[in-house]
């Protein structure tokens, strides 16, 4: 909050115009340089994808508040808006969709590319840090007459007075890429998008009438209410569409042995008590006679629901 | 102060960012230092533009911006196609048409 | 009007000599109390607010809600907060850690930056110094405000994809989705306000509502951002990141203890941030009601009491949001990015477009008795061009009415083999006892039923 409220009143109060290098900007120089550096590095040494958009939109907004500082308050805040806003949304969202553990293979297709461009790199900062550094640059004159108004008004009067008609090419270069990419995702339905009305009737009409009111929830009754504990029917056995069947693919899912132990464990306390109920001696046989998963739900199932009645 | 640092800074970023561009293979990194070097750019047009006492160097940077934001658009369309029928994000792959 | 716009012109002068007028001059201990107050402010903010949705929503639904802890239960955030942190820190072994733990904390900080661009209030004397109700201020401010907003969200989108399973990662690319489509929504409704308030910085926007507040004048741009503004705090009816019946708990599924507790503070914190936004933009900020700002020769309007106005201002939008949910259904994913992308983008744009054209015929010297003119006379055009349509419309709907009167098809009462009741209109068949029902010998006795029909099933 102090570092937001002492850009804010240094952006408005650096006496513009007025040479030679006010403190207050070198300290927050030397701050935001290294960090911007910090994060160009990171990203291109990142291994993971989400972390180098990470380290892209810490030199982003270190950029703003330096823009901050050059007297240029309403590029600072569009490099933000645009820039870590919507720029770095975009990228994180797309590296999202693509494929989150989409790491770098270290394989160099090309013999010799990393030499190469290691050379080419120090070449390039070689040449520009020589420009650079030899430059004899003036001080900066500063803004205050090109911006009597302030900045925002000067930038306003130049991009829709001098430049208004690169505003206007822009504008459109904007449009046409935004009609760009929505042809190029564009996927042609082959048939008519179903209505959520159509949908639930297809449900009833197609798919078992027993799974209309959707399938029973992981862990309903079980002992545990975890996504990998299949839900207990009523009599007991484990109903083993209530995992999601990724879980049992990834084979997290608990095992359906693992159940006639718990179960065991229950009849027998149950049988330690009062009377020995049926269901609970009934589930216990029922589990032990069903190896094979996913047999438990059917027939069985509603079988056990009518003991239950009956035992009722 | 002096545009010197401020242009020295720039040149590491850009230079950072055209490491990134040559050495990863990963499309959407590749992309990503593209911007770095875009913004690079940006921070020498801010600060010549206060050197000069000229807000023109803030236009250009600001229509940078949006040519930017216009560039990522298409390119991270592209990049969602190309993974849509290859199944990877890796530009090294999208090398049908090389011989 | 033109003369009002001279006035500000002249203002805009005064600011481009040293920026906003009245900043930057405090001493540091009013900063820091400034400082401390904001964050005072909000904290207490969010412990009532979470208290009072839980009593208003109980209120709406006929219970009691939170009454025991504290008078009348109103220290119940408090204890909950309590309790939250005392609980177990997890991170999941699947988890990004450092990503993991950064997340709350980028959600969190920018929540409570937003509030240090909002006037309070006008020039109060705090310990014989006279200062501004307010922490800073620059000619971008509600720029800074956007830009602030939207790097919070980051913390929604990495809380997804750092905790290193499904649901979450679906919540945060829902979260991220969901505020850029509608933060598009939400600047371009302050784009008219610019217009009339000629400045970005949300004292001047404050000062130039002296005479009627842009809630009034532009209605359009009001209702598109609260519309807005609740799409981006993920608030019900759009709280589509967090849908516990499709999502678990969206972003936060792998959260706990403290970290939890943060992405529940930066939630309220961003309710309380985007209700004093609309206040400062569109309700006057913190200028008192048209009745009391009559008083007294605007006595109101000075010293401390502006603060009251402005957080009554904001209590009664939370109070909307509350209401909001306690209301409204969840919408569907899909339903809610058309409506922000088919309905309220280019509808704000053409909003735009026409006060854009209003002011330049006003500055061009049209008067207003023209403009008056003009618009009466599009409007008139355009109710009647919509009363012959709807009433043409029903005539059609009729037709198809009768139509599907006469094809109704006879109520199936084991219609694709699934006990059924009738649908409204449709006559339930006698009762008959079901023969073949599906659990066999229960009491299920008044199923309506023909026994064809139950053999089928």
């Amino acid at each position: 909050m102090n570092l937001l409220a002492a850009v804010a009143t240094q952006a408005g109060d650096s006496p513009a115009g007025s040479t030679g290098s006010t403190t207050g900007e070198e300290i927050l120089f030397w701050i935001l340089a290294p960090l911007a550096v910090l994060g160009a590095a990171g990203l291109v040494f990142a291994r993971k994808a989400v972390h180098g958009a990470l380290f892209l939109a810490v030199t982003m907004v270190s950029l703003a508040f330096l823009y901050i500082a050059l007297e240029a308050p309403f590029l600072g805040v569009v490099q933000m808006v645009v820039y870590t806003g919507a720029v770095m949304m975009l990228f994180l969202f797309v590296i999202m969709l693509v494929g989150v553990d989409a790491s770098d293979s270290r394989v160099e297709t090309i013999r010799g590319q990393r030499v190469g461009a290691g050379l080419a790199l120090l070449g390039v900062i070689i040449l520009l840090m020589t420009v650079a550094g030899r430059a004899a640059l003036p001080d900066p004159v500063g803004t205050a007459q090109a911006a009597p108004d302030g900045n925002v008004y000067a930038i306003a009067d130049l991009l829709f007075g001098r430049y208004v008609w690169v505003f206007e090419v822009v504008a459109a270069v904007l449009i046409t890429a935004a009609v760009g990419a929505m042809v190029l995702t564009h996927r042609e339905r082959t048939s008519r998008r179903l209505t959520q009305r159509e949908m639930s009737e297809k449900r009833f009409r197609d798919a078992d009438p027993q799974q209309a009111a959707g399938q029973p929830p992981p862990g309903v009754y079980a002992r545990h209410n975890a996504v990998d504990t299949p839900a207990l029917l009523p009599d007991g056995t484990p109903a083993e569409t209530s995992i999601s069947p990724v879980l049992i693919a990834r084979g997290a899912a608990r095992s359906a042995d693992e159940f006639t132990i718990d179960l065991r464990q229950l009849g027998d306390e149950e049988g330690s008590d009062a009377a020995p109920t049926e269901p609970s001696d009934d589930s216990t046989s029922g589990m032990s006679g069903e190896a094979t998963p996913g047999a438990a739900e059917g027939n069985d199932g509603e079988a056990g629901t009518t003991d239950g009645g009956e035992a009722r | 102060m002096n545009p010197t640092s401020y242009l020295v800074l720039a040149t590491i970023l850009f230079t950072l960012g055209s490491g990134g561009v040559l050495l990863r293979r990963n499309a959407l990194v590749a992309f990503m230092s593209v911007e770095l070097m875009l913004n690079a750019a940006n921070l020498a047009f801010v600060a010549f533009a206060r050197m000069h006492g000229a807000l023109d160097g803030q236009i250009v940077a600001f229509f940078v911006m949006i040519i930017a934001a216009a560039e990522v658009v298409i390119g991270l369309a592209i990049i969602v196609m190309i993974f849509r029928t290859r199944r990877s994000a890796s530009v090294d792959d999208a090398s049908l048409l090389k011989l | 009007m033109t003369t009002r716009l001279a006035d500000q012109l002249g203002r805009a002068e005064i600011q481009a000599v040293e920026q906003v007028e009245g900043f930057g001059a405090d001493p540091w201990w009013i900063i820091a109390l400034k400082c401390l107050g904001i964050f005072v402010l909000l904290l207490l903010m969010t412990l009532f607010v979470i208290v009072f949705e839980r009593k208003v929503v109980a209120r709406m639904q006929h219970r009691i809600g939170p009454n025991r802890v504290g008078p009348k239960g109103w220290l119940q955030s408090l204890a909950d907060g309590v309790k939250l942190m005392l609980k177990e820190d997890i991170v999941p072994k699947a988890a990004d850690r450092v990503v993991y733990i950064l997340a709350p904390i980028i959600s969190a900080v920018p929540a409570f930056l937003v509030f240090g661009l909002i006037p309070l209030g006008p020039e109060v004397s705090i310990f014989g110094e006279t200062t501004r109700l307010q922490l800073t201020d620059t000619p971008v401010a509600v720029l800074l405000i956007l830009a602030i907003a939207s790097s919070g969200v980051y913390g929604l989108m990495l809380a997804g994809w750092s905790s290193g399973s499904p649901y979450p990662l679906l919540g945060g690319l829902r979260s991220s989705a969901q505020v850029i489509s509608y933060e598009l929504a939400m600047s371009l409704s302050f784009v008219a306000v610019f217009l009339f308030a000629g400045t970005m910085s949300t004292s001047g926007i404050v000062e130039s509502q002296e005479r009627i507040w842009y809630a009034l004048i532009l209605a359009p741009s009001f209702v598109v951002y609260m519309v807005s503004m609740v799409g981006e705090t993920n608030r019900a009816p759009f709280d589509l990141p967090e849908a516990e019946g499709e999502l678990v708990a969206g972003f936060g599924t792998e959260y706990s203890s403290i970290k939890y507790a943060m992405f529940f503070l930066a939630e309220y914190i961003n309710m309380i941030n985007v209700s004093a936004l609309a206040t400062t933009l569109f309700l006057g900020g913190w200028r008192a009601p048209w009745p009391l700002s009559a008083i007294g020769d605007g006595m109101f309007n000075e010293g401390w009491w502006p603060l009251l106005w402005f957080l009554a201002k904001v209590l009664v939008l939370l109070f909307v949001f509350i209401w909001l949910r306690g209301t409204l259904p969840r919408f569907r994913y899909d339903q809610f990015m058309k409506l922000g992308w088919k309905v309220l983008i280019p509808f704000s744009l053409a909003w735009i477009v026409l006060v854009g054209g209003l002011r330049l015929a006003m500055n061009e010297g049209v008067t207003r008795q023209q403009i008056f003119l003009v618009v009466g006379i599009a409007l008139a055009v355009f109710m009647v061009i919509s009363f012959i349509s709807s009433w043409i419309g029903e005539r059609v709907r009729d037709d198809e009415e009768e139509s599907e009167d006469a094809a109704e098809k006879p109520f199936d009462p084991f219609a694709g083999g699934h006990p059924v009741p009738p649908l409204p209109g449709q006559q339930g068949s006698t009762p008959v006892a079901a023969t073949v029902g599906p659990p066999a010998g229960s009491d299920h006795t008044d199923e309506s039923d023909s026994s064809e029909e139950g053999t089928r099933a």
